[in-house]
């Protein structure tokens, strides 16, 4: 069980060498509370990738700060994070508990130990050990990848989960399903998450606040708290509060369109 | 596999060429006899055959130095052109440098270079080895560093993330990624291969150590013994189809991990 990590944005600003003088993302503060689950929303091209990328420190920013802070914890200790991509991105000439072992062999943990981390990752993501643990990536399908992907993400039992639009190339059925499942880790494990998607829906059933960002320059919109209880399921769904709340964030969203 | 599916999978592939070989012979003595070519300009297959009957031990010799020559040359430039490859790979300093001539590998006059290269080995399998590994050795270079440049960002990106080493990020992601684009690259440089063991060995044979296809070549031809150039000829081809087949094979079996079935 981690505690989460709190996130502090402070007037951050992201311009890109290729488009120099242009603002992608400008000025932008936000807090993200130790174990909060956050949607982030916007029309495409608004920023919402680069976000989460200065975040995880793929992406340098232009000016401005992003300090990450695990609670009780009065030295800095870098938290443990974690990024699903929006393609599964594993490695196609490993087996399924070596690609969500990778992590931990990169870290330099011992075998043993490490499959044994594997095999319970795989068991909190829905996969069956002895039925696929031995397959390669191609042989699942993009459901089942993704929960390798997932099941990855978690097996460093990060501080920090990071998705960027994870379940936007799946089918309904296995996004809903998927959903529910990676709710429910979030609720077990208790990291901050950020979850950027384009679904209005998704993100208001999962979360607990949502953040709609405007395009050019990248800015927060609107910051909606989403404040129905745990555990969600599809009953939810039928809500009326919870349909207040998709559409206005909808309402938000289209209203970043027309700027 | 089983051996029933084995050869399921395999006759397709093996009566269709033999068909048309066949065809190719009746064709070849139907013109030779209805034109009444002379034997010295086109010999009747049934002379070439003869010849490879008669000269049976000397021509199987030949073909296998020369195969050695071959394979020698092959490995050689697979074991070289991957470390060039890596080497590229890591810095982007030293391939601006060296790729350029690198690419003149690919384009240098054999012809010119083989006579070079025996003038500084020495006469013997040292030369033919080093002529068949100059003209293999572009194509292993340009797919292995192909390959290791070709990793997509995001996984380069989840490496970062985990805090890779360098070598780690060699050894667990670039190289086990480049290995189809090396196995290509073997696979173009494996014709190659028997063509510069050839041309090697036509320019010096192997001194007093026997002689190659490339000899035979090139002292029948001198000779106007017609019925032994073919002969040479043939098994020449027959040496690039199995070098070529073998890697073939060799690489449909490791690539089955990477999904190219
Ligand atoms: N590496 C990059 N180089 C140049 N421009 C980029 C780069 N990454 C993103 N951008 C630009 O920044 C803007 C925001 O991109 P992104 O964060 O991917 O948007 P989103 O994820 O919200 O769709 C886009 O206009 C995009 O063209
Ligand atoms: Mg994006």
């Amino acid at each position: 069980m981690t505690r989460g990590c709190h996130i502090s944005i402070r007037d951050l600003t992201v311009t890109f060498r290729e488009s120099p003088g242009q603002e992608t993302i400008s000025r932008l503060d936000c807090e993200i509370e130790a174990g909060q689950f956050l949607g982030l929303i916007g029309p495409s091209g608004c920023g919402k990738s680069t976000l989460l990328r200065c975040i995880a420190g793929l992406q340098p920013a232009h000016a401005g700060a992003i300090q990450q802070q695990l609670p009780d914890q009065a030295e800095m200790v870098a938290p443990k994070l974690a990024y699903v991509f929006q393609s599964p991105t594993l490695l196609p000439w490993r087996s399924v508990i070596e690609n969500i072992a990778l992590p931990l062999e990169l870290a330099g943990i011992r075998r043993t130990e490490r499959q044994a981390a594997a095999a319970a990752a795989m068991r909190t993501t829905g996969l069956r050990r002895e039925h696929d643990e031995a397959k390669l990536p191609r042989m699942l399908s993009g459901g089942m990848q993704m929960r390798v992907s997932l099941a990855r993400a978690i097996v460093t039992q990060p501080d920090l989960m990071l998705l960027d639009e994870p379940f936007a190339a799946l089918d309904d059925i296995s996004r809903k399903q998927l959903n529910t499942e990676l709710m429910e880790l979030w609720r077990t494990a208790g990291w901050t998450g950020v979850f950027v998607t384009h679904n209005v829906a998704e993100a208001v059933f999962l979360c607990q606040r949502i953040v709609v960002m405007s395009r050019n320059p990248g800015r927060i919109a609107a910051d909606i708290a989403i404040p129905l209880p745990y555990p969600r399921a599809s009953e939810t769904r039928l809500d009326p509060e919870y349909m207040r709340l998709v559409s206005q964030v909808a309402d938000a969203l289209e209203q970043t369109m027309r700027e | 596999m089983t051996n029933a599916r084995l050869i399921r999978q395999l006759l397709p592939r093996v009566i269709p060429p033999l068909a048309a070989a066949l065809l190719f012979v009746a064709a070849w003595q139907f013109v030779v006899d209805y034109w009444e070519i002379k034997p010295f300009l086109v010999p009747p297959p049934r002379a070439v055959a003869e010849r490879l009957l008669a000269d049976w031990r000397p021509l199987t010799r030949a073909w296998w130095l020369t195969a050695q020559a071959a394979i020698c040359g092959l490995c050689l430039a697979l074991l070289t052109g991957s470390i060039v490859g890596v080497l590229f790979a890591q810095s982007r300093w030293l391939r601006f440098a060296f790729y350029p001539y690198a690419i003149f590998l690919q384009t240098v006059p054999i012809v010119a270079i083989a006579p070079l290269l025996i003038l500084w080995l020495g006469y013997g399998a040292r030369g033919v080895i080093a002529v068949a590994f100059v003209l293999s050795l572009f194509p292993i270079i340009a797919n292995m560093t192909a390959g290791l440049l070709s990793v997509p960002r995001p996984l380069l990106e989840l490496f970062e993330l985990n805090r890779a080493s360098r070598w780690q990020r060699l050894w667990k992601l670039q190289l086990p990624f480049a290995i189809p684009y090396l196995v290509t690259g073997l696979k173009t440089s494996s014709g190659l291969s028997v063509i510069g063991a050839i041309v090697g060995d036509f320019f010096v044979g192997y001194g007093g150590q026997g002689f190659g296809l490339g000899y035979l070549i090139r002292t029948s031809a001198e000779g106007y013994q017609t019925p032994t150039l073919f002969a040479t000829v043939l098994l020449s081809t027959l040496l690039g189809v199995t070098v070529f087949a073998t890697v073939g094979l060799l690489s449909e079996f490791i690539l089955r991990r990477w999904g190219h079935d």
